[in-house]
């Protein structure tokens, strides 16, 4: 501990130093740049240019020889002292061949540095977390519980929620086809078809197409993702995934997947009925696309209260 | 394909048909459509020989939207949905069947887009004189005209004028729910041909 302490201060020493030996170096370059101004020594005879020159070159010699010295000073310090047990590492005599014992301290810096770092982040994190349900308002404990029950949700309880809505709903007519992940291709009247994607029974996506678009690709497989080439679908897919996001209730999933086709639904006369404030059928070419979440009652996107 | 209403547009005394178009045009770039090519619908007749009494039609039409289609009507509207070779077989015919002279009615015109609908209007010529103008919607989105016809109605008065009210559609009276097709809208242009054919000839005898 000793040589430790003495190390230290020989190292604070040699900082000095070092600010010095700096301060000196850069004053003789400035005067080597800007000249010096004709001023009188003690003796009255003016000071020449060499004389200045030589005065600070001294100057650099002596802080540089201190520093020197102190360096020779500072002693090897064995790190074994610092870090507990592992210190016996270092007992090999053969360090160069295995430096095991450097390669374990630099890994310890790192994964301290890394705890650190994630600590940090994990601070910021919480103060900038996005909160739009009120499943994520309460503490993080209760909801690390709560998260895992999500997913496990059996085919058996789809297929039963499946056939209650569809006996519910008049218009609409669910199919599944795909199984897992769970997706469902749902008609509405004959205005327009929607594909959700479901991850338990929570909506992962949602996309709407006219009633006579494809579902297929040309290679037979499911499309997902090309989004109807009418912009009235498009328009609508947009508020049916603000709509999915609006009954998301983690802690409710039947509910939630009930009140969005309860609004979807509402969609069956989506040609033939007027906006409810303009009393309008078209506004910018499209018809009411935007339902109340609470009502379900038409209106344009931009006449919605 | 969505629903279409053929219809149409009035040519008053003191305009000609080209001024006609341009007030559609005029007011179809001032709410934002796109042009977007051109099309063209066509229809040829063909009467039965004068030995076959009584006398049978079969039109025979293009549309350009369908190019390599040909529609061949009868009289009592059956449609025979064919490729373009189907005119070689009706020269074929030509014991039977002869084409009706000066019988060539067509409209061309201009395809405007604007959101999903599709407008087009047309110049209908028969022979060589410009007879009237023809205007077609098209709302592509919705297939069943009972759903959209007020909405169509709407969209055809805010730009044909709000005391402009098209004709009920006849599908609208005459067929259950069924599924627009394309087939429906050349009926409409058939329609609406033989009536300027009807006024044409009736014109004719007046001078």
């Amino acid at each position: 501990m000793a040589t430790a302490l003495e190390n230290a201060n020989l190292l604070s020493r040699a900082i000095l130093t070092t600010q010095k030996l700096r301060i000196s170096v850069s004053k003789t370059f400035n005067h080597m740049k800007d000249g010096i101004k004709v001023s009188q020594d003690e003796h009255g005879a003016p000071k020449s240019f060499a004389s200045q020159l030589q005065e600070d070159l001294f100057l650099i010699n002596e802080s540089f020889i201190e520093l020197e010295k102190l360096t020779m000073a500072v002693r090897r310090q064995r790190e074994a002292e610092t870090i507990g047990n592992t210190g016996a590492l270092s007992m090999d005599p053969v360090t160069d061949k295995t430096p095991l014992y450097p390669k374990a301290l630099e890994t310890y810096k790192w994964a301290t540095r890394l705890r650190e770092h994630s600590a940090h982040s994990q601070a910021f994190l919480n103060n900038s977390s996005i909160k739009r349900s009120s499943g994520s308002g309460g503490s993080p404990a209760k909801r690390r519980k709560t998260a895992p029950t999500n997913l496990n949700i059996s085919t058996q309880a789809v297929d039963n929620l499946v056939m209650n809505v569809n006996r519910q709903f008049h218009d609409v007519k669910i199919t599944k086809i795909q199984l897992n992940p769970t997706v469902l291709q749902v008609y509405v009247s004959r205005t327009l078809q929607a594909i959700i994607v479901l991850r338990g029974l929570l909506i992962e996506r949602v996309l709407i197409r006219a009633h006579h678009e494809n579902t297929l690709n040309d290679d037979g497989t499911l499309d997902l993702w090309t989004a109807s080439k009418y912009e009235v679908f498009q328009k609508i897919t947009e508020h049916a995934t603000a709509a999915s996001l609006r009954y998301y209730l983690p802690t409710m999933q039947d509910l939630s997947f009930r009140s969005f086709m309860h609004w979807l639904n509402s969609f069956s006369k989506l040609f033939s009925t007027p906006c409810r404030l303009c009393g309008k059928y078209i506004k910018d070419n499209l018809p009411p696309t935007w339902r109340c979440f609470r009502t379900v009652e038409p209106y344009h996107e931009c006449c919605r209260p | 394909m969505g629903v279409t209403c053929v219809t149409q547009w009035p040519v008053t005394e003191n305009r000609t048909v080209p001024q006609a178009v341009e007030v559609l045009t005029k007011r179809l770039d001032a709410l934002g459509a796109s042009k977007s090519g051109n099309f063209g619908v066509d229809c040829e007749t063909y009467q039965s020989v004068p030995t076959n009494v009584p006398l049978k039609y079969i039109h025979v039409m293009h549309n350009k939207e369908q190019p390599y289609t040909c529609y061949a009507v009868t009289d009592n509207r059956t449609c025979l949905v064919c490729e373009n070779s189907f005119e070689a077989i009706m020269h074929r015919l030509n014991g039977f069947y002869v084409p009706k002279k000066t019988a060539r009615i067509e409209s061309k015109g201009t395809r405007y887009e604007m959101g999903d609908f599709i407008i087009k209007i047309g110049i209908v010529s028969l022979g060589p004189h410009a007879r009237g103008v023809l205007v077609e919607v098209e709302y592509t989105p919705c297939v069943i005209i009972q759903d959209c016809w007020p909405l169509m109605v709407e969209f055809m008065q805010g730009f044909m004028g709000a005391q402009y009210t098209p004709n009920t559609h006849p599908m609208l009276a005459n067929k259950q729910e069924v599924p627009f097709n394309a087939e429906d809208t050349v009926f409409q242009y058939l329609e609406q041909f033989e009536n300027f054919v009807k006024r044409g000839s009736s014109t004719a005898t007046v001078r």
